[in-house]
């Protein structure tokens, strides 16, 4: 926690920064289509056939427009985040960002994040396939800052295992995305087994992404219910993950497959430290119900799980963002994310000049890319 | 004492909502031509850093007191960050939305078709 010595002001360039959380652009006809193999050519005809793919492919919705403040379309596109999101499509422009910021690693993701709304099922398999044959061949190994991540689809578990069979083998995928937003059932049910079990064969941890169009299927009556996109997508990015997590715990999730990570990204990680102490607390009055497991559920999320800190919470003294990182576990829990180039991504300087000062070197060193490195065996 | 440094000549600002961003001894300055006023602000945004003076112009959603009546009021000067869409008020450099936060503003001066900042 705070150090009572003075300690040197730090800046980006003295660490090691790894973001756990970043994007690029695609296009699923134009990029992902020429990856569709010949099995799966009736999908890609489905979809050349969709006027509107994020509710005939996807089955996505928002109450009112995304990011209305920062999203404006005038003579200042170019400046804005989310404009180079759509241009953000290589290695390249990746590279030239995390130059600009001070990122010297990035764990790329997350494909198609809305994959567990595809109500077509062969067609959430044939997507997956596609943009993992994608990232392998546009992405993955052509610079080592840059790691990726490949996708499963919920809907075929024994597809999504033969998916991780498939990559394993390249140094430059290091993790599988399991959807993290409109999963059913939740993450600990045994319908996922096969996907971790081939991930924990190979070796690689397991990322969830949170999300807000496709969160309606978990929060149908939230969903229904809020007026507004902010309404809706303050709740659903956090929220979510706590419903999986729980499900992740009590269900034994760590004990099943004792050699997997897993790692949330865009759920925030400042409400951590209180869902441990809620958890901790129900299971020693409810041990009984869950007795596959065989320590405190805060435990096994110090031990086995990771939270990017995209999106940082806003508050008026920076102390209290950093008192509750530390709370949520901090490097043992906490690495830095960005979400580049969304329109609510935080730069390193940002997060760095939040934590220094109240925690201690060895701690800011952790979140802001050490742990990164160890989760994902970059070295 | 203010000093005074010339931005441009009047012809870079076409037509309304126009900008030019310019150095000002160190400072990034954003000079911007509204309903024939002109407006300088740091380009600097408070929240995490961003170009503030790089994102879009608005005016503002207004909603009536019973919410039923939603208006856009075209008179508010704004702009948004293009980072995270903070919203500052352009002839004050107010956030709009917290007090405590705001960027700093300069006078400007017009003289024979030429623009200049005082800081």
């Amino acid at each position: 926690m705070a150090s009572t010595e003075a300690q040197k002001r730090l800046t980006v360039g003295d660490l090691t920064i790894a973001d756990v959380d970043s994007h690029v652009h695609f296009d699923m006809l134009e990029d992902l289509g020429p990856y569709m193999e010949e099995k799966h050519s009736g999908i890609r005809k489905l979809i050349e056939y969709t006027r509107d793919p994020h509710r005939e492919i996807y089955s996505a919705f928002r109450a009112t427009p995304a990011w209305f403040q920062t999203l404006r379309h005038d003579e200042y596109d170019e400046h804005n985040p989310h404009q180079d999101a759509l241009e953000t499509t290589t290695v390249e422009q990746k590279l030239e960002m995390m130059n600009e910021y001070g990122i010297d690693y990035s764990i790329l993701g997350t494909g198609p994040a809305r994959l567990a709304s595809v109500n077509h099922d062969p067609t959430a398999v044939a997507l997956a396939e596609a943009y993992n044959s994608f990232v392998l061949d546009t992405l993955a190994g052509v610079d080592d800052r840059i790691k990726s991540t490949i996708i499963v689809p919920p809907q075929k578990p024994q597809a999504g295992a033969e998916e991780i069979d498939r990559v394993a083998d390249e140094d430059a995928i290091v993790g599988v995305q399991l959807p993290g937003v409109g999963l059913i059932p939740p993450a600990g049910h045994p319908w996922y087994d096969p996907i971790f079990e081939a991930a924990e064969d190979n070796d690689l941890p397991i990322l969830m992404h949170s999300g807000n169009g496709a969160a309606w299927s978990v929060f149908p009556v939230q969903r229904y219910w809020a007026e507004t996109f902010v309404e809706d997508h303050a709740f659903t990015f956090p929220v979510e993950p706590m419903w999986h997590l729980m499900s992740m715990i009590f269900r034994g999730l760590p004990e099943r497959f004792p050699g997997l990570e897993f790692i949330f990204q865009e759920s925030g990680a400042e409400w951590l430290g209180w869902i441990m102490g809620r958890m901790d607390d129900h299971y020693m009055m409810s041990s009984q119900e869950v007795p596959m497991l065989t320590k405190l559920p805060s435990e096994y999320i110090r031990e086995k799980f990771y939270f990017g800190t995209q999106p940082i919470g806003h508050r008026a003294r920076a102390q209290d963002t950093a008192s509750l990182l530390q709370l949520a576990g901090g490097a043992d829990t906490v690495m830095f994310s960005t979400d580049h180039p969304h329109p609510d991504f935080d730069p390193p300087a940002d997060i760095l000049n939040t934590i220094q000062g109240s925690l201690d070197e060895e701690t800011v060193r952790g979140i802001m890319g050490e742990t990164a490195l160890d989760v994902f065996g970059i070295s | 004492m203010s000093k005074k440094y010339k931005v441009a000549d009047i012809d870079r600002f076409e037509g309304d909502k126009s900008r030019v961003l310019v150095d000002v001894d160190g400072i990034e300055v954003a000079v911007f031509r509204i309903d024939e006023e002109f407006y300088a602000v740091g380009n600097f945004c408070v929240h995490q850093g961003g170009p503030l003076c790089e994102g879009g112009v608005s005016g503002r959603i207004t909603a009536s007191d019973d919410g039923w009546e939603w208006n856009y009021d075209e008179e508010e000067k704004y702009v948004h960050c293009p980072w995270h869409g903070w919203i500052f008020d352009i002839t004050t450099g107010k956030n709009v939305d917290a007090d405590q936060f705001r960027v700093p503003t300069y006078d400007v001066e017009v003289e024979d078709g030429e623009v200049f900042v005082r800081r």
